[in-house]
């Protein structure tokens, strides 16, 4: 069985495009339905979010299983899709799951949210019953990967939106958010992120003010916050630890004057003031007042610009974490793959070498159950030895990618026959390395078809 | 055994030093963890050379050697509680440093002591704790005080990118005036000892220079807290008093030291 990857993202496809096809739970699992209906793969399931919308499956045809997931992905599209689809195979397929839960693919490199979004992609697949063992086990790698990323390289340490940046900000000013009271000037929709973040991160105590009092009320509901009058302002200002302002006045609505007599009213206390207002609504001189930290978005964006070339380093060390797993991966798979032939030569040799050992303790007429189990230990030991040197070279054959004419031998050799799924994967095995040369984007599908065939002449 | 002990633990030192600096260059949290571990070592090693010089019978407090060794002593505990709640390790090297640098002036100062009329003793004893304690407030309010000028610093001047590091603004403000508000009444006591047992002693000596700067930095120490407890004196302000008090008590500690070691 082969691991595949059919999909498209932000790399590839138009955010048009990928906001059509980043479709519910619901849809999901009509997908995957659809998908396991049409018998071209074993196992599979979808990520549908509005960066990515991609199919995991593993499968025993790739070709068959690329286009069938092709194909049923131009049906969510609603059009054929071609170059914004691309087509990964084995190794680059498992590659892909890794870096892809590592957040190592995202827009903004390693945020969080996409290893949850395909932990709750896998939960579907789960629940519909469309993963089983192989592709799960790929998961649970991938998920482990991400895991060792986030605690071994700094990729995930460093704040990349504006909103989360101004939260950071308030943590270098503020110990606790919990004990902090914000200020809320206008009801803008970034002042609405940024005070979700700071609830996200504890902040109880919210008020609200706007020039219009119902967007004022409407906000302030939306957080169990109180509105207050947009003429109590610079009361309010006075009572504030943290301050977002976003209104649309053309001019500064906190004057440096109006703030240095609101830190004198609050004996210097300090206070943090985020700016995300286009003209701005806190004058620039402001910032040099003592105790007053102001930020207005130009600095936030900076900040963010520098976080993101942070996790860019970062990721070069991921990337490389990702790598050694993947070939871990690779070699732990090639040796569960050679484990049905390994039982039943073991299985084969115990059999012969206990029923001999019976054999022999009838003839000397052994009757202590000691004896016996002596005899059998013997006859356990010898087909271990016997064993040893033969089991190493498989299992090192299987691990280098040659495994299938070893395999011929020794199955021809003891006459052993294996089932049709544990025969093709060890076949799988042993083409690894001609597809992993060709396989990859939908361009390539020509050579990668010829090196399958190529597998299945060997075969 | 003792003077073998405190050879260890300034090695112990000067190796929780180099780890420390190392931790500067790396700047990983494994080589913050072996400088934390080498430095726990020391003040383990610091613990044992107290330990076997009291059970010796030797009183730790009976001059500015043992004065040093414990100002060292409490600094890097203080220290090393600060490391569990925060990421401090960029202060280690300077800590550690201070640390060695104190233990090294303890011993150049050893056996320079000039004797000390034993119905006076108990009050320089008493003295030397103070001034100990005191001086350790002040040294550990002033760390916290460069924490938050550096602090402050970035944020003021816009360089707010990467990762947090250190505690926030506000609670080293918070941490600085307690240091201030616990060292400031140990220091006036000390003062107040050490008039004692100078007039008890007889007076001799007449007026010296570090008595001069003991009473600017008591002045300024009741400055800063008049101004936090009124005026609501806090943030940068406080923390560049804070420095100020703190350098003119390391002026009086300096001097004093500096007679024994010259003797």
């Amino acid at each position: 069985m082969r691991y595949v990857v059919v999909g498209l993202s932000y790399r590839t496809a138009p955010v048009e495009l990928r906001e059509r096809m980043a479709v519910a739970d619901d849809r999901v699992r009509e997908s995957l339905a659809r998908i396991k209906e049409s018998r071209a793969v074993d196992e599979a399931m979808m990520i549908a979010t509005c960066n990515r919308v991609e199919v995991y499956a593993v499968a025993g045809d790739p070709l068959a299983a690329t286009k069938t997931l092709s194909d049923h992905l131009s049906t969510l599209a609603d059009r054929q899709l071609d170059g914004e689809l691309y087509r990964l195979v084995d190794d680059e397929a498992v590659q892909h799951i890794f870096r892809v839960t590592a957040s190592l693919d995202s827009m903004v490199v390693g945020e969080a949210q996409i290893t949850g979004q395909i932990k709750d992609a896998f939960a579907v697949a789960r629940q519909t019953q469309s993963v089983r063992g192989q592709l799960g086990s790929c998961l649970a790698r991938a998920f482990a990967v991400s895991k060792r990323v986030r605690n071994e390289t700094g990729i995930a340490r460093h704040p990349a939106s504006i909103s989360s940046v101004a939260v950071e900000l308030a943590g270098r000013i503020f110990e606790d958010l919990a004990s902090v009271s914000v200020l809320v000037v206008g009801a803008g929709e970034m002042a609405e992120l940024a005070v979700r973040h700071l609830v996200s991160d504890g902040a109880r105590r919210i008020h609200v003010t706007n020039r219009s009092a119902e967007r004022a009320a409407k906000l302030a509901a939306e957080f169990e916050a109180t509105a207050i009058d947009w003429d109590k302002l610079e009361q309010e200002l006075e009572w504030a630890d943290i301050v977002i302002t976003s209104t649309a006045s053309p001019e500064p609505i906190i004057t440096r004057k109006m703030l240095s007599r609101v830190m004198r009213a609050r004996k210097q206390r300090p206070v943090f003031i985020v700016d995300i207002a286009v003209p701005r609504d806190v004058e620039a001189k402001a910032r040099r007042l003592s105790n007053v930290y102001l930020f207005a978005i130009d600095d936030l964006e900076k900040a963010v610009a520098e976080n993101l070339s942070a996790r860019r380093k970062e990721a070069k060390v991921a990337e490389r974490i990702v790598e050694h797993e993947v070939a871990q991966f690779r070699n732990w798979q090639r040796k569960q793959q050679a484990a049905p032939l390994i039982k039943e030569l073991r299985r084969r040799f115990s059999e012969i070498a206990h029923g001999e050992a019976e054999r022999a303790a009838r003839s000397l007429k052994l009757e202590a159950a000691a004896q016996r189990q002596a005899l059998d230990r013997m006859a356990e030991a010898i087909v271990s030895k016997l064993l040893h040197v033969p089991l190493v070279e498989i299992k090192r054959s299987v691990a280098e990618g040659e495994a299938s004419d070893l395999a011929e031998a020794v199955m021809r050799l003891f006459k052993i026959e294996l089932a049709a799924e544990d025969l093709s994967a060890m076949a799988a095995t042993d083409a690894d390395g001609d597809v992993d040369a060709d396989s990859g984007t939908g361009d390539a599908a020509a050579p990668h078809e010829e090196a399958l065939v190529g597998a299945k002449e060997t075969r | 055994m003792s003077n073998t002990l405190q050879l260890i633990t300034l090695g112990l030192y000067a190796l929780a030093s180099v780890a420390y600096i190392a931790h500067l260059v790396a700047r990983g949290d494994k080589s913050r963890e072996a400088a934390r571990i080498a430095l726990a070592v020391a003040l383990l090693g610091h613990f044992a050379s107290i330990g076997v010089q009291c059970s010796g019978g030797f009183h730790p407090l009976t001059g500015t050697s043992g004065l040093l060794s414990l100002i060292a002593f409490i600094l890097c505990v203080a220290f090393l509680a600060g490391t569990f709640r925060w990421k401090l390790g960029s202060l280690g090297a300077a800590m550690a440093l201070l640390a060695f640098g104190l233990l090294l002036a303890a011993r150049l100062a050893q056996g320079k002591e000039p004797p000390v009329a034993q119905a006076v003793l108990f009050l320089k004893r008493m003295h030397l704790t103070l001034v100990a304690l005191g001086v350790s407030a002040f040294a550990l309010a002033a760390g916290v005080a460069v924490l938050y000028l550096v602090q402050n610093a970035a944020l003021k001047g816009g360089r707010v990118g990467g990762e947090r590091r250190g505690p926030a603004i506000t609670t080293l403000d918070t941490l600085g005036r307690r240091l201030v508000m616990v060292g400031f009444p140990v220091f006036t006591l000390a003062v107040i000892t050490g008039v004692l047992w100078m007039l008890k002693a007889g007076g001799s000596g007449g007026f010296r220079l570090e008595y001069g700067f003991a009473g600017i930095v008591w002045l300024i120490f009741a400055v800063l807290i008049g101004g936090r407890l009124t005026v609501g004196l806090r943030g940068r302000s406080a923390a560049l008093l804070t420095l100020a008090g703190f350098g003119f008590t390391a002026v009086v500690l300096l001097i004093y030291v500096g007679r024994r070691v010259i003797a």
